[in-house]
């Protein structure tokens, strides 16, 4: 092989593998769970979702081992009511990502099994068939990290 | 010379003007953070998560944080429970109080919120009781609160207001704080001054 060649190579490798190498273009960061007060059942969890893909993928489904149940929800804010509503899934339009975080988005962990200890693992499925399994810490207060930038 | 120091007290004596104006503006009444919400004093009796009688009237003199919430909303009542707590730790006066009045109390008991209330703050007291004297307290507060079944199983929330009313040394309801207001600093400065 010449150098030529070889620099050939290297920039075909340079320009066109990356998003091959990258793996997959949907990303979980910053996930933390509230740890649930004494004699609480249920609890949220938290994280922003980033898509660097060419196209708009969707959160179809989550899971916990730490709870009976986790679907996806939002709380709703009008000037003197708060609900929150089920949601079927959540879309992260490409290029973006999606903030979950306290009083918007959020992932309802129902029928906690006791205490949950330092950590729980979170399984994402989304609807370009990728999987993603992250381990978010159990925690009091948002960490600093997801603080950061959410507001306004 | 002598002139010089004319100048120099004249410019300070404008100085001093300024000051005590500025102050006087920095101070008055109409500048609280929370919203002006003035509804006539009331009262009400509940139980408290000690599982003893708490009467409003029985706290005559105090200012006190109140908001609606139930053990089983894990999203933002914990949010606005914690903030409560940084309110007390900044006021750090025991004429100041917080109250957390459940919406839901077939699920939330005297006893369920003994565990679960300590966890976020020592301070804070939590109450429930009938519907009708809950409905009391959210109607003199000029709120509302629902419970909404879930389609399937038997599971519901219950939809109420998100704010934090602030209960003056007379009784009365006198501020508001909806969602965005809700900044454990400048409550804490609205608290501190009603207490001056
Ligand atoms: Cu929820």
């Amino acid at each position: 092989m010449n150098m030529k060649k070889a620099l050939l190579v290297l920039a075909v490798l340079l320009f066109a593998a990356p998003p091959a190498w990258s793996g997959g273009e949907i990303s979980v960061k910053d996930p933390w769970v509230r740890r649930n007060p004494p004699g609480a059942s249920v609890t949220a969890a938290y994280m922003v979702i980033e898509n660097r893909g060419r196209a708009a993928d969707e959160l179809l489904e989550i899971g916990c081992s730490c709870s009976a149940s986790a679907s996806l929800h939002i709380t709703e804010t009008r000037e003197d009511s708060m609900a929150m509503k089920k949601v079927a899934s959540i879309e992260v339009p490409p290029g973006d990502s999606v903030v979950l975080s306290p009083g918007g988005y959020h992932v309802m962990l129902e029928g906690l099994s006791g205490d949950m200890g330092e950590t729980v693992t979170l399984e994402f499925k989304f609807r370009s068939g990728e999987r993603i399994s992250v381990t978010a810490p159990v925690v009091l207060n948002p960490p600093a990290a997801s603080r950061r930038g959410h507001h306004h | 010379m002598k002139r010089h120091y004319w100048l120099l007290t004249a410019l300070a004596l404008i100085a001093l003007v300024w000051v005590a104006v500025l102050g006087f503006i920095g101070t008055d009444k109409g500048s609280f953070h929370g919203d002006e919400y003035r509804r006539p004093a009331f009262d009400f009796s509940l139980t408290d998560h000690r599982n003893r009688t708490f009467s409003l009237s029985g706290h005559p003199g105090k200012v006190i944080l109140l908001n609606f919430g139930f053990t089983n909303c894990p999203d933002v009542c914990p949010t606005t429970l914690g903030m409560l707590g940084e309110v007390l730790d900044l006021v750090e006066d025991e004429r100041a109080m917080a109250l957390f009045i459940t919406v839901d109390p077939e699920r939330d008991t005297a006893a369920k919120l003994g565990a679960y209330i300590p966890f976020f703050h020592d301070g804070i007291i939590g109450l429930t009781g009938p519907q009708q004297e809950i409905k009391r307290v959210n109607d003199a507060c000029g709120t509302f609160y629902s419970k909404e079944q879930e389609t399937q199983g038997s599971d519901y929330m219950v939809v109420h207001s998100p704010a934090v009313y602030l209960i003056g040394p007379g009784g009365e309801v006198m501020l508001r704080y909806p969602k965005e207001k809700l900044d454990p600093r400048k409550i804490a400065g609205d608290v501190k001054r009603l207490l001056m």
